[in-house]
């Protein structure tokens, strides 16, 4: 499934809250004199910690390695929002030694496209295989007009498109996440 | 004057219970809210106070301090400066609301849709759903038209109007209408219906 980028944004998220919640609780706490009003009217920097910031010469190439380790694990999180890879095609025999058939993703999403684009009220379809040859997956977008039944929609694509697919790939089950969108539009009367 | 009509068992319901309930399950997972929006602010946040930090200390050991953030103040601060109260203020702020995005279940803008298979998950769009409603409604017969759909958890609510002065019982066969339309298409979970039918001048 393409749960993965969901369950990486809550762990960062939690993570990250909870590091930045308890820091600024803290420091709001012990400078609104939680921990005493002596320490509340303290410097933030004391002598000692820059004492020991000269006296190891460890320290600050230590920080410059943890602010370089935590730019690239925000980077790393960034690229994790991309989108699963595409497929760019599918062996239809993988164990086969007297040779296989190779299909082309991109043929077998268009086919589903424009099989999907005739149906009635449907304005734009676009069909992705994901994951890998051994288990491919689908995605599917359908856009269509106020006109449009959803609910035949969903019939069609779930009773014609998908086994047809599936017919193609030769496998009983491929797992698909289709998404009937509703767009806005001109309803341009059909005059011929 | 309402009508309400609970969300009516259908003839899925009857088949196999285990395999329909994976398939639903299936289904809502697929449409939850995967948090990108936060998540990107909460990267990029990261990444940037991590280059930021990176650059000043690395530019300081080499002897050629960057000072593109200026931090010479931090030197006298002290913990009830209102500054300092300010910037731990506002972390503890960022990291609460960090928190809440990544424990409350958000907002998909998408319904899923009861199926049979749990290979195949479908949903259709709020928006979607909602003209779906107004549709059924507006072909119940004595209905001029719909002023509102909103859409809820678990009940869908319909203001129409009508021409007709006395609508006593109408509001039964919209909601007839409106129930039928939605059992056709099964919203994930199952929604009662409830329709306000007002007069056309009103």
């Amino acid at each position: 499934m393409d749960r993965r980028p969901a369950r990486i944004n809550r762990t960062g998220l939690t993570l990250l809250g909870a590091v930045l919640a308890a820091a600024g609780g803290a420091g709001l706490a012990r400078g609104l004199g939680a921990f005493g009003d002596g320490r509340a009217s303290s410097p933030v920097l004391t002598g000692g910690a820059r004492r020991f910031a000269e006296d190891n010469a460890w320290f600050w190439p230590a920080v410059a390695a943890a602010a370089v380790v935590l730019a690239l694990l925000g980077l790393a999180w960034l690229l994790a929002q991309g989108r699963t890879g595409k497929l760019p095609g599918l062996a239809l025999e993988p164990d086969a030694e007297a040779g296989t058939t190779r299909l082309s993703a991109k043929a077998l999403a268009g086919a589903l496209e424009a099989e999907i684009g005739e149906y009635p009220g449907v304005r734009k379809v676009r069909a992705r295989l994901v994951g890998s040859s051994r288990r491919p997956e689908l995605r599917l977008n359908v856009a269509y007009e106020r006109l449009a039944d959803p609910a035949e929609l969903r019939r069609r694509v779930q009773d014609e498109a998908v086994p047809h697919l599936r017919a193609a790939l030769e496998r009983d089950s491929v797992p698909t996440v289709v998404r009937l969108r509703l767009v806005p539009g001109e309803q341009s009367p059909t005059v011929i | 004057m309402t009508v309400q009509a609970a969300p009516r068992t259908t003839e899925e319901r009857r088949e196999p219970k285990g395999r329909t309930r994976k398939a639903d399950r299936a289904a809502k997972r697929a449409f939850h809210s995967r948090r990108v929006r936060p998540a990107m602010v909460g990267a990029l946040l990261l990444t940037a106070a991590g280059v930021l930090t990176a650059i000043e200390v690395i530019s300081a050991l080499l002897d050629r301090p960057a000072r593109i953030f200026p931090y010479g103040w931090v030197r006298d601060a002290a913990w009830d400066d209102w500054y300092a109260l300010a910037i731990f203020g506002a972390l503890a702020l960022l990291g609460l609301v960090f928190l809440l995005a990544a424990l409350l279940p958000g907002r998909s803008r998408m319904v899923p849709l009861h199926g049979r298979d749990p290979s195949l998950m479908m949903g259709v769009s709020r928006r979607g759903l909602k003209r779906a409603v107004a549709a059924a409604a507006e072909e119940a017969p004595g209905v001029s038209g719909v002023r509102r759909v909103r859409l809820r958890r678990r009940r869908v609510k319909v203001v129409a109007k009508t021409p007709v002065r006395e609508p006593a019982g109408l509001d039964e066969g919209v909601t007839a209408a409106v129930r039928d339309r939605l059992d056709r298409l099964e919203p994930l979970p199952g929604r009662s219906v409830r329709v306000r039918l007002t007069h056309q001048g009103t």
